[in-house]
């Protein structure tokens, strides 16, 4: 009887285990279906964060959507007005609803070499995931950004001066010593210079770009988008096939800011697109800095309204360092070289500072001939005192 | 009863003697032409029995054939009018016969026995010069023109009745002579443009005379209102002066494109500055009759071309070979010609669309559209281009002329010694300016002191420079120290040479 009893017992535990270990894997299964639904979602071509958000808190979940009937959708596509376009999109979206298609899709992006990750799944990136508009996607290659160290998001004007670029590669420069992440969209001037750099002196980047993945936006920084990949990260809240349309970089601005603990606007005219991105980093409660510039300077304009704003001022990239990591050190500078200068070169080196002067500026501030300017910079540049930033163009180093 | 007359057909830039024959008869009353003619040189059928009766010649019906020989050379252009006229004269018995032996005639009529001017003069003298005439009648808008060549008495016709008085004996005309050596040797260099008149640009000036001293060519790039053409157009100012055969070179040019002075005869460097919209047969010359483009009207001076990218890309692309060779070459089916042009090109351009970069400040336009900007310049086209400058935004001081700048004068005596230091240099070479050296010959001509290699080692790797950039850069340096008067290339000429040079950094 006992030994009955036992035995029971035993089978019971047994089957017990079986039912979890079953119950686990139907969980996983679940889980996995329900990321495959999530996909299908998000890559509705078109169909974008505001709608998209607006068709789940309708239907519950992507699974639901993709099981409702096209009557409810076609219903729901007419009670949202305001959205233009949102009759062809859920047209589309009807259309792609067939597992043939869903595989398709992630087939496709397979292929690419491209990861797709929901808002549930449980390594979606942390800072992201707290926002209220949080992407219900991302696609990306390369890894997403460390979550244990900080992130730091620099962003600037596509056309910057040579002080912009100094600046944002010296940022970068020091917070790829001290760990961190550089965030930024890849673009060309301050964002571009600044993951370049990051990349460089052996840190880690992140470029959140307003294509899908596997375009590279802009053509010219193919070689920082493969690097990126291998070192970084590429991330796009757009399904593969997206091209860049000017609508996409505001969307794409607020989740450089989300995926960031700090952004730092380096130079941006009033209205620029960076100043978007410091919006959202507001609105998400993230801290906004910025690099002050002279006040006639058209590209500082939107930096210096940054800090009459109360953003906080970036005196030096060691000192931004320190604040934002704590185990920062500064490193050791350079013992100074005791080079001896000519009269000339001295006098030319004095008049050179870290806003490129050109050459007919130097010229008047010297009072030398051509040829003898030419000479002294030369041999400014040859002892590393001096650089040509752009033809006619020199900045200290 | 039949006559004959000589005139000339222009072919290319050369003339060649025609022998206009008339011939009146009985028979059927008509007027026949034969002999390769265009069509413009049928009409002076028209314009000939006209312009005859208008001056007070009566033309009795008869057959009048005009035949122009040889028959082999196409005939174009209005030039025959005159010869035709003189011919039927004569056949009409209206002139001696014997009157019209050894004498050259060309002109255009009107309708009134007016004798109009044409184009080519200069080079239809000397032709007749060469098949031994006596004396050239032309039309007296042209005399001046026809008087420059020296060894033929040249007359200057208003009307057919002027002709005829002269040729009978009764009222000569007056022999139109110049002295040309008189002219080239007290030249009135007042009405040119002068380098004083510019403010600031310091490097700009500088880069214009070596670019003048060596022939090199130039390309200013600046902010539009920054003075790049006021440069341009003052470096034939500090080229030195025509001489007398370079002169009747050009001239015989510009006298066949219509473009000679009225004057007669051209003493100044010629400046050409034709638009960007311009064709590619108009600036290398062409046409079913070529006749020479633009840059044959340079030769022997300047050509600019201000806003370079805006050009058509074919229209540049032609510019390779005369660049190269100083000729050009057009082919037809009747025959090549081959005209002279042997220029120095000075072009400008914006550094981008508005014309601001790299003052990101005021320049709002992309990365890309700047590249493509530049860009459309080709870059076998700047390969020919040994200098660059850019052209600094002028400051409020020197508009205002504080501080006194050179005038051409002075920097065209400094252009004139390296020139013939350079003359001197190559005489026994094929050419004869620095721009010419071929890289083969560099190290002859522009060997470097120990530090100067150093220097130019540490430049080379520093600035990017390719083989062929340094190249241009060591003539540039050449031309620096021949301005100086140095045999030997130093340290402050590379120095100079080197804020000119002409790089890929100019893309």
């Amino acid at each position: 009887m006992e030994r009955n009893q036992k035995k029971t017992e035993c089978q019971k535990k047994a089957s017990d285990a079986i039912e979890v270990s079953m119950e686990r894997e139907v969980d996983q299964n679940k889980k996995k279906e329900e990321e495959r639904y999530w996909e299908w979602l998000c890559s509705v071509p078109r169909l974008y964060y505001p709608l998209r958000a607006l068709l789940l808190e309708q239907f519950g979940g992507p699974g639901n959507i993709y099981d409702a009937s096209e009557k409810a959708l076609r219903c729901f596509a007419e009670s949202v007005p305001s959205m233009t376009g949102a009759g062809n999109v859920i047209a589309q979206l009807i259309k792609l609803r067939s597992p043939e298609q869903i595989a398709q899709l992630v087939h496709k992006r397979e292929a690419l070499g491209i990861k797709f990750i929901s808002r549930e799944h449980t390594d979606y990136p942390k800072r992201l995931r707290t926002l209220q508009d949080a992407p219900h996607g991302l696609f990306y290659r390369g890894e997403l950004p460390d979550e244990e160290h900080p992130a730091v998001a620099i962003v600037g004007s596509r056309v910057c001066t040579h002080y912009g670029r100094q600046i944002a590669e010296q940022l970068a420069e020091q917070i790829a010593f001290a760990g961190g992440t550089v965030i930024s969209g890849a673009a060309y001037g301050v964002d571009g210079a600044a993951q370049w750099k990051a990349l460089e002196a052996g840190g880690t980047s992140c470029a959140i770009v307003g294509s899908s993945v596997e375009i590279y936006y802009p053509k010219k920084h193919s070689g920082l988008f493969q690097r990126l990949e291998q070192e970084g990260g590429v991330i796009s809240e757009f399904p593969p096939g997206t091209q860049p349309i000017r609508t996409h970089f505001p969307m794409r601005n607020r989740i450089i800011s989300g995926l960031s603990d700090v952004v730092v606007v380096v130079e941006a005219r009033y209205g620029s697109g960076s100043l978007i991105t410091a919006d959202c980093a507001l609105e998400q409660g993230r801290s906004v800095m910025a690099v002050p510039g002279r006040l006639d300077d058209e590209l500082s304009r939107g930096c210096n309204a940054l800090i009459a704003q109360g953003a906080g001022v970036i005196l030096s990239a060691e000192s931004f360092c320190e604040q934002i990591f704590p185990y920062y050190r500064q490193q050791k500078k350079r013992k100074a070289l005791h080079i001896t200068l000519a009269p000339s070169e001295k006098l030319v080196y004095s008049s050179l500072g870290l806003h490129s002067k050109s050459l007919w500026e130097l010229l008047e501030c010297t009072s030398l001939s051509p040829a003898e300017l030419s000479g002294c910079l030369l041999s400014l540049e040859q002892k590393g005192l001096a650089r040509e930033v752009e033809r006619n163009y020199y900045v200290k180093v | 009863m039949f006559n004959r007359v000589i005139s000339a057909a222009v072919n290319g830039i050369e003339s060649k003697c025609v022998l206009v024959e008339a011939d009146v008869s009985d028979g059927l009353p008509m007027f026949s032409m034969v002999g390769y003619l265009a069509s413009e040189v049928r009409e002076a059928q028209d314009r000939v029995r006209t312009a005859l009766r208008n001056s007070g010649y009566a033309l009795p019906p008869k057959h009048i054939t005009v035949n122009l020989a040889p028959g082999d050379i196409r005939k174009s252009g209005t030039r025959f009018d005159l010869p035709i006229a003189a011919a039927v004269m004569a056949s009409y018995g209206y002139l001696p016969q014997k009157s019209l032996d050894g004498i050259f005639f060309a002109g255009e009529l009107g309708l009134d026995g007016s004798v109009q001017g044409i184009h080519g003069i200069l080079s239809m003298v000397i032709e007749a010069r060469r098949a031994g005439c006596i004396a050239c009648m032309i039309p007296w808008a042209n005399r001046k023109e026809g008087a420059a060549v020296q060894g033929i008495a040249v007359y200057g016709v208003r009307h057919l009745r002027e002709l005829e008085a002269h040729l009978k004996a009764e009222q000569r005309l007056e022999k139109v002579t110049i002295n040309i050596e008189e002219k080239f040797q007290n030249p009135v260099r007042a009405k040119l443009l002068d380098f004083a008149d510019i403010c600031g640009q310091q490097m700009g000036k500088r880069a214009a005379e070596i670019a003048a001293a060596g022939m090199h060519n130039l390309l200013i790039s600046g902010p539009p209102g920054a003075g790049k053409s006021m440069i341009a157009k003052r470096i034939p100012s500090i080229l030195p002066p025509l001489t007398l055969e370079e002169s009747l070179e050009v001239s015989g040019i510009h006298s066949i494109a219509g473009t000679l002075p009225e004057d007669g005869i051209l003493t100044e460097r010629p400046f050409r500055m034709p638009h960007h919209t311009i064709s590619a047969v108009a600036l290398t010359g062409g046409g079913a009759v070529p006749r020479p483009g633009e840059i044959s009207l340079a030769h022997r001076g300047v050509l600019y071309l201000d806003e370079l990218p805006e050009f058509q890309q074919e229209t540049l692309e032609v510019l390779r070979q005369p660049l190269e060779d100083g000729v050009v070459r057009i082919s037809r089916n009747l025959g090549q010609y081959v005209f002279p042009a042997d220029f120095m090109l000075v072009a400008s351009r914006n550094p981008c669309k508005c014309g601001y970069f790299p003052d990101r400040s005021r320049c709002h336009c992309r990365e890309r559209d700047i590249r493509s900007y530049l860009g459309r310049i080709s870059r076998p086209l700047l390969d020919r281009i040994d200098l660059y400058v850019e052209a600094e935004p002028v400051r409020y001081e020197e508009l205002t002329g504080k501080g006194v700048s050179e005038c051409s004068a002075d920097i065209r005596r400094r252009v004139e010694m390296a020139q013939q230091i350079q003359q001197t240099r190559y005489r026994q070479e094929a050419f004869h300016f620095n721009a010419q050296l071929p890289a083969s010959l560099l190290e002859r001509y522009c060997s470097l002191t120990r530090e100067g290699e150093a220097k130019m080692q540490d430049v080379y790797v520093r600035k990017q420079l390719t083989a062929r950039s340094y190249h241009r850069m060591l003539k540039v340096a050449r031309t620096i120290a021949d301005l100086e008067g140095c045999r030997q290339i130093q340290e402050r000429h590379l120095d100079e040479a080197i804020l000119y040079r002409a790089s890929d950094g100019m893309m």
